[in-house]
């Protein structure tokens, strides 16, 4: 059965909150969580400290079969995902209504 | 930002200085791109500003990191320095985009490439210890249509009505050519406007009246408050006052003629003291603040009831502080009649003369110590202050400070720095304070005036105590000291670590000290002597010039001739020119 769970990202994403974000979802991945979305309706900058934390996110996340995906994605912070190609490697949804229905089909 | 402005913040290497630095930087984009190519840049900066925290400074909090962003008409550019460890951001390899695999994609190393993505031009650059990215961004190309939107577009009308008519196309091309000649003196009127604008702003007096009272609050002891009235037509009218201010005192209007404390120190140009002030019971003290010629107001500090009679210090103290409020104040009223760019160049060459002479000109004659001043002022006024000063105990101060930039604010800074050295040299030296000591109250008195003017000043203190065979000194980020040594023991650079004054109002500066034997010669100087160009190159000189003349003339010569010597091998290496202010104090251990 899967149990998705929505993490709202702060309006900076950056080395003086990645850690903690990263701790947040590691202990959601603990308790079960087979998807995480991340939600980033509040986000207005991103940095390549916040980067790392969702890459790593996301091979903790493989390791035990589940999965991360991204929603609501400002033009700047898409903009950021695109330079570094990371797009391709995160599922992206318009919405958060959106991400949630993609893995409950 | 407009065309023509600078900014400037130093922070400290954290995560909260990071984001104060993307704060800062957000703030001056605004106006100037949109929303996404804003939040690019601010990546670009703070990407900048974590190599620096991670790579040059390993993390370690503390250290400072300086970001500059010009404005230029068409492009914006920023400089981030670091005293960090060197790291050419040209040496880093592209991230590897090629993975196949989640476990083979990297989780960092993207800073780098999204700098060099983000910007149009970067360049990397280590001098004297200190590494400059200097990244460019063109400016959309909206904002200089806006500016040329006032002239018409003679283009335009080209190509609606001209074919192949050799007399219309000549007749075109001069059209074009005027477009844009009027298009460049609107750029420069626009940029000469924005410059006397930020002037008049740096010369606030009702602002820099409070900061001065809160100067004396600090430097006078047990005065709690204190206030400034300014003559208008018959009348003494408060301008500022400090925020204990009993709210009786505060009367909006006095008259001249009135047997207040105020009242008296202008009917008599003398300081005043009082028991109390009216109906106010404490002690006060009243001086009257005169210009050139005459009369402009009084300044008065008061003290809880019960507290100590003032001394002949606090007097003195208070009535330099008059005198500099009356400079400003006449500067201030000459500046708010500066419209013109032919007043205002007269005014920076008051400026430049009052700065001029607050430097020293004759050293004093101190037992054990030979001292020898040099200094040469560049067109426009810089923030060069040295000076010397001797107690009646023979010991012998040094000091050498110099403001950043250039102009009006950087001179104000030269007086600030003048009275604040000696107000403390003078309040602390019989409670033996140090080099450091010094360092750290300056920091402190001067800290909300390093903020209001976003200014920041390197210095350096030295402390000569007679009969003492050594030297203590303190450095707030100044030119490191060089130092020759007697009996073949050679020319060193001496160390120096800490911030410069006002990057954190609480930095406690560290006394280092040096063997200081009978013979030793010792430089001090401001960055006039590295921070220039080589005559016919871009190259800045740097210290190499500098130690290599200090080895040969320190060690064959006597002060005086030693500290001409260097100076005019410097100015051969520039071709004669001075770019910025020096001044160079030397000084030799002679016998006791």
């Amino acid at each position: 059965m899967s149990k998705a769970i929505v993490l709202k990202a702060e309006e900076r994403f950056d080395s003086g909150n990645a850690d903690a974000f990263k701790a947040e979802a590691a202990r959601e991945f603990e308790d079960g969580a087979t998807v995480l979305v991340v939600d980033f309706s509040e986000t207005r900058f991103i940095d390549s400290v916040g980067l790392g934390c969702l890459v790593s996110l996301l091979k903790r996340a493989a390791q035990c079969g589940a999965k991360v995906a991204l929603c609501s994605l400002s033009p700047q912070v898409r903009e950021i995902f695109e330079m570094t190609r990371l797009h391709r490697l995160f599922d992206i949804f318009e919405s958060k209504e959106d991400a949630v229905a993609s893995v409950e089909d | 930002m407009r065309p023509g402005e600078t900014r400037r913040l130093a922070v400290a290497s954290s995560t909260a200085g990071i984001r104060e630095l993307a704060a800062f930087c957000a703030d001056a984009l605004e106006g100037l791109f949109d929303a996404k190519n804003a939040a690019m840049v601010e990546i670009a900066v703070v990407e900048a500003a974590n190599n620096a925290a991670r790579h040059g400074y390993e993390l370690e909090g503390g250290h400072p990191i300086e970001l500059e962003i010009r404005h230029d008409g068409t492009d914006l550019e920023l400089v981030l320095r670091d005293e960090g460890a060197e790291f050419n951001l040209a040496d880093v390899n592209e991230p590897d985009f090629e993975w196949d695999n989640v476990k083979d994609v990297p989780e960092g190393g993207w800073g780098v490439f999204l700098i060099k993505s983000i910007m149009d031009e970067i360049k990397y650059a280590r001098r004297d210890g200190v590494n400059f990215l200097e990244m460019r961004k063109r400016l959309p190309r909206e904002s200089s249509e806006t500016h040329s939107r006032a002239i018409p577009d003679f283009r335009v009308f080209r190509d609606a009505q001209i074919e192949d008519d050799e007399g219309l196309r000549e007749n075109e091309d001069t059209l074009e050519e005027m477009a844009e000649e009027l298009s460049a003196a609107y750029e420069s009127l626009n940029l000469f406007y924005s410059l006397s604008r930020d002037v008049a702003l740096v010369s606030d007096l009702d602002a820099f009246l409070e900061n001065t009272l809160d100067k004396m609050l600090a430097v006078v002891p047990e005065a709690s408050w204190g206030m400034a009235r300014l003559k208008e037509e018959d009348k003494l009218r408060l301008h500022a006052a400090t925020s204990k201010c009993p709210p009786e005192t505060l009367v909006e209007n006095i008259p001249f003629d009135d047997d207040s404390i105020e009242g008296k120190a202008t009917a008599t140009s003398k300081r005043v003291f009082g028991e109390s002030y009216g109906e106010v019971p404490g002690r006060v003290m009243c001086l009257p603040i005169v210009g050139l010629d005459e009369f402009l107001g009084t300044i008065l500090v008061g003290k809880e009831p019960g507290s100590d009679l003032f001394t002949a210090g606090d007097a003195k103290l208070a009535r330099a502080l008059a005198d500099q409020i009356a400079v400003s104040i006449e500067n201030s009223r000459l500046y708010s009649k500066a419209i013109a760019a032919e007043i205002a160049e007269r005014e920076l060459g008051i400026a430049t003369e009052l700065q001029r002479k607050l430097i020293l000109k004759t050293p004093p004659v101190a037992k054990g110590l030979k001292c020898h001043m040099i200094s040469a002022t560049a067109k426009q006024v810089g923030g060069d202050y040295a000076t010397l000063r001797k107690m009646d105990d023979g010991t012998v101060y040094l000091a050498v400070c110099d403001a950043m930039g250039k102009g009006m604010s950087a001179s104000y800074f030269s007086l600030m720095s003048h009275m604040a050295v000696h107000s403390v040299i003078l309040q602390q030296h019989d409670s033996g304070v140090t080099p450091g000591g010094i360092l750290t109250l300056i920091n402190k008195i001067m800290a909300s005036d390093f903020d209001l003017f976003g200014m920041f000043m390197t210095a350096l203190v030295a402390k000569f105590v007679p009969g003492k065979n050594n030297l203590v000194y303190a450095s707030a980020g100044h030119c490191p000291p060089i130092i020759h040594f007697p009996d073949g023991d050679g020319t060193a650079v001496l160390d120096t670590v800490d911030f410069m004054l006002g990057v954190e109002p609480d930095t406690t500066y560290a006394d280092l000290s040096t063997p200081f034997p009978k013979g030793t010669r010792l430089l001090l100087y401001t960055d006039g002597l590295t921070d220039v160009a080589e005559h016919c190159s871009e190259e800045t000189l740097g210290m190499a010039p500098l130690v290599a003349a200090c080895e040969k003339e320190l060690a064959e010569n006597d002060i005086e001739t030693a500290c001409q010597n260097i100076f005019d091998a410097i100015l051969e290496k520039t071709g004669g020119r001075v770019e910025d202010d020096v001044s160079i104090i030397g000084v030799e251990r002679t016998d006791d």
